[in-house]
């Protein structure tokens, strides 16, 4: 009998909530097809780095059972509160505790289970299409296939769902062991009555302003440029200031905009201005802790959208940085041909472009430059001015000019600060009997490949490197097709033991294998993996919070539906028309949706402008961030505009309209 | 003998300097077999009085003695199983399971203490055909009139032979023709169930029908009518009279 009760009600819950189901079923789904597609083989297999896909999955997979706990906890306490009076009745025809908490445990565990079990399906289906994103941007070949291994997914999502409901059963469980009779009966007769005076919540509302621009700016001071190290309490310390200004905004902000209202004559006799803002603020009474709760889901969905998509262009702007063109060689110019002749093999050759470096007796930017700046090379490298201007080109970027008496340093951005620092010493250099003036130190676009153990190279006229000695011989093949991962290690194996140094002093002998090839498919593979995991865990993430969030407020809007129907019939018997009514229940659907939103918008503008200030030597322009501000605010109010819809449409449809 | 003896009962709201007596040291007795009907004004106190006998609410001080055990003594779980064996509720709102058919909703708490269920069916059939909804026990709730599932609520707080019912404007609901078969069936199982029944009531109709009528003003007992000899017709009058001396907004 338990159990027939618990199925019908089980049965009904699914019918008055089902956004929540759809929800809950969906986040379930993604994280049934996230632990499909960590698991499986042929992406794993992908690259090399991909195999922490698996860890980072499991990562985010907790966080993700942290929020859903938070939701379906939500969820149980809002059906509870909903069907008091059921369980006071129960209570009063001497039904024991003990079976009415097993009874509602029962249901929601039916419920649960109802969408485990539909996650199974639907999961398979997602990983499929996933899936097929993934190779995609490997450029591996699809084929349609359907997981293999099942087992370890499947014991992972159960694992999490156990996790989530038994936390949150216990707490359920706890709660109604401390219910009353009278307060079961009576519960929706007193809602959150809190007493907060006018002044009171002014001033809590200007605390909370203070809290958030504070807290935003320290953080700002924080993230200034590039090497400055950001002190992490003081970082911390913002955080914190934003979280608790955040929540202190939230419940303190609806009472403010009602006696802004209510001061205003012109504002509070405006249409149904003074209706909206008053179910607006007593709605917001009841739930001020879950609406903070809410508003910082959605900052951390907003910031990490945004970060992601900075990485992003970072990341595509890093492979140009390292190996900008499709292969490169640092060894004897006479092994070259053996190079060239495996690339043949596989590739049709478009350009090979040779050049040297070299190297002067007296190290003037080496010798100069601090510690933290130097790279174990600790000898300065010379390129000649045409053979500069040759690698400029190749990458697609405008030669540059010098006099008979100039130098120009060109440095990666790390060491460009450094450089700067000693820049008095390098007014002039002397190469054999000329005097070099330094014409310009930049680091726009620079390449690691083109100095081989040093963060910068210097540009000098073709006929001064007469009095320079050449060291190594650097090879820049352009090859048609888009370079292979596994080339990198095909040409390694050819490079011969030569790269490898015997110190004269103490006999010791350095190798520098790898380092020595630069093969552009290699990077973008590994480049390609780190992306992957991170745009899909991010954006996994910021799904399931925005998912969250827009059922919470759904719900509670389509609550409000059920609970006012009495009050709108009304309206409309008293001469306003559906449409007019219609009209101020989009308005007030409006104002619950975008107020936990405010703030988090404000927010994540603000951070990311700091953060662009790192990362912004690594972005295409300085304000190429502002267009990932708009994607990811974008993206967020696309699924947030559904739940809008979805609230409207059913709230319509309880009125019966 | 004596079913519900209430001593020098106190209840009251609030803290320090906002205090309201919603009782102010109330006692009577209900005997075996009585329908005892309760009026007052609104806001006299009839639901905080009906609350504490009926275990959902605590007392400020006094006791609550029903069938010889001190309520007011006991701790959760003894009321839980107090209230199963001792007490059956009627409440303004049928409050009854959409979930669940008629039948289910008279049995619904035999059936979750396990009783056997043959003697579930004939107890259901038993008091159903005595209140007129045998032909209903398949349906559920919404298939129903309001009459009927009120009808329900009571065959529901009879089922388990409770010592005493507890009822809360059980009319409120109802239209007069409802309200008036109601009644009838409130005096049925008074008169051929043996039944005791506390009645709250706002309304000298409904109180007509009981055999004493106890009135309450400010949390303190008023008058007192019994029914004796008299037809309903004159025990309504007299009631009407004393409403009349009481004062206040009682139609
Ligand atoms: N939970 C409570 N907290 C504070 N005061 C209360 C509470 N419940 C009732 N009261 C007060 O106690 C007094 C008696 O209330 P009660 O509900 O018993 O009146 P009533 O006779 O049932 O009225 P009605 O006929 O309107 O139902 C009232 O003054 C009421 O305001
Ligand atoms: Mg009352």
């Amino acid at each position: 009998m338990l159990f027939k009760l618990s199925m019908g009600n089980a049965k009904r819950s699914v019918k008055d909530y089902l956004i929540y189901i759809v929800t809950i079923t969906i986040a379930f789904s993604l994280m049934f097809s996230f632990n499909l597609i960590s698991n499986s083989k042929d992406i794993l297999d992908l690259a090399d780095m991909m195999k922490n896909f698996r860890i980072a999955m499991i990562f985010v997979s907790l966080i993700v059972c942290f929020v859903l706990g938070f939701l379906i906890n939500y969820m149980i306490k809002f059906i509870f509160k909903r069907r008091s009076k059921e369980f006071g009745l129960f209570l009063l025809l001497g039904i024991s505790k003990k079976d009415i908490s097993l009874m509602f445990i029962l249901e929601n565990l039916i419920l649960g289970f109802i969408s485990l079990v539909l996650s199974f399906f639907v999961g398979i289906l997602l990983s499929t299409i996933i899936s097929s994103i993934i190779l995609n941007i490997f450029n591996a070949p699809y084929l349609v296939k359907l997981p293999t291994d099942y087992l370890v997914p499947i014991l992972l999502s159960l694992g999490y769902f156990l996790l989530i409901y038994l936390v949150v059963l216990l707490l359920t469980k706890r709660r109604i062991k401390c219910l009353k009779i009278h307060d079961l009966l009576y519960l929706d007769s007193h809602n959150e009555k809190s007493k907060v005076t006018k002044r009171k919540s002014i001033v809590t509302f200007i605390i909370s302003l203070i809290l958030v621009i504070g807290g935003l700016l320290i953080f700002n001071n924080e993230f200034k440029g590039v090497g400055i190290e950001p002190d992490t309490l003081l970082v911390m310390l913002s955080i914190i200031m934003l979280i608790m200004g955040i929540y202190l905004f939230i419940s303190s902000f609806a009472d403010f905009l009602l006696s802004f209202v209510l001061k205003h004559k012109s504002l509070k006799y405006t249409k149904d201005n003074l209706f909206v803002i008053r179910q607006f603020n007593a709605k917001v009474k009841t739930m001020k802790k879950s609406l903070g709760t809410l508003s910082l889901l959605i900052t951390l969905t907003l910031v990490s959208l945004t970060f992601s998509l900075m990485f992003n262009e970072i990341f595509d702007i890093q492979i140009d940085m390292s190996a900008p063109y499709d292969v490169t060689i640092i060894d004897d110019e006479e092994n070259f041909d053996k190079y060239i002749n495996h690339i043949k093999q596989e590739y049709e050759i478009e350009e090979v472009f040779t050049y040297h470096e070299y190297f002067n007796d007296v190290n003037y930017v080496n010798d100069n430059l601090s510690y933290d700046y130097q790279g174990w090379r600790g000898k300065d490298t010379y390129l000649r001015l045409s053979d500069y201007n040759k690698l400029l080109e190749l990458k697609g970027r405008n030669p540059i000019t010098l006099d008979e008496d100039e130098y120009y340093i060109h440095s990666s951005s790390s060491v460009y600060d450094g450089i700067v620092d000693i820049e008095d010493k390098l007014k002039t250099i002397k190469i054999g009997d000329k005097t070099l003036k330094l014409k310009d130190v930049t680091s726009l676009y620079y390449t690691s490949s083109w100095s081989y153990g040093n963060g910068f190279v210097i540009v000098v006229p073709d006929n001064i490197v007469n009095n320079l000695k050449s060291e190594s011989d650097t090879l820049v093949v352009d090859t048609k097709e888009e370079t292979k991962e596994e080339l990198n290690n095909e040409l390694l194996n050819i490079l011969d033991d030569d790269i490898c140094e015997t110190d004269p002093e103490t006999g010791a002998t350095y190798c520098y294998a790898s380092a020595n090839v630069f093969v552009k498919g290699y990077y973008m593979a590994m480049n390609k993996s780190v992306m992957t995991i991170m745009d899909f865990t991010l954006f996994y993430l910021a799904f399931i919070f925005t998912v969250v969030t827009g059922t919470i407020i759904a719900v509670q809007s389509i609550n409000d539906a059920i609970t006012y129907k009495k009050y709108y019939d009304t309206l409309n018997k008293l001469g306003l028309s559906k449409r007019t009514i219609l009209k101020t229940v989009r308005k007030q659907l409006l104002v619950y949706f975008l107020f936990p939103v405010i703030l988090p918008f404000i927010i994540n503008f603000s951070i990311s402008t700091s953060l662009n200030h790192i990362f912004a030597p690594f972005l295409a322009s300085n304000v190429s961030y502002l267009s990932f501000i708009f994607l990811s605010s974008g993206l967020f109010l696309v699924i947030y505009l559904i739940y809008y819809l979805v609230s409207y449409f059913s709230f319509k449809r309880c009125l019966e309209y | 003998m004596e079913v519900l003896k209430v001593n020098n009962l106190k209840k009251y709201y609030g803290s320090n300097n906002n205090i309201t007596k919603a009782l102010n040291n109330i006692s009577f007795t209900v005997n075996d077999n009585e329908f005892l009907a309760i009026m007052g004004a609104s806001g006299s106190g009839k639901t905080t009085l009906l609350n504490t006998i009926s275990t959902i609410d605590t007392v400020t001080s006094g006791n609550i003695i029903i069938n010889g055990i001190d309520i007011t003594n006991l701790n959760e779980e003894e009321l839980s199983n107090f209230r199963k064996e001792n007490l059956g509720f009627v409440f303004q709102d049928f409050n009854l399971l959409d979930t669940l058919t008629i039948k289910e909703n008279i049995a619904l708490s035999l059936i979750i203490n396990k009783e056997d269920k043959t003697k579930i069916d004939n107890l259901v059939l038993d008091i159903s055909k005595k209140l007129g909804i045998s032909d209903i026990l398949n349906k559920y709730p919404y298939e129903v009139s309001g009459g009927q599932k009120q009808r329900c609520a009571c065959a529901r707080a009879l089922i388990n032979s409770p010592k005493l019912i507890l009822a809360d404007e059980p009319t409120g609901a109802l239209d007069s023709r409802n309200a008036r078969v109601l009644l009838e069936t409130f005096k049925e199982m008074n008169e051929e169930l043996k039944a005791t029944i506390l009645m709250v009531t706002h309304d000298a109709f409904s109180a007509s029908f009981a055999s004493r009528v106890l009135f309450i003003k400010d949390g303190k007992i008023f008058n007192e009518i019994i029914k004796g000899k008299k037809t309903r017709g004159e025990f309504y009058d007299e009631i009407i009279d004393v409403l009349t001396l009481l004062g206040g907004d009682i139609k």
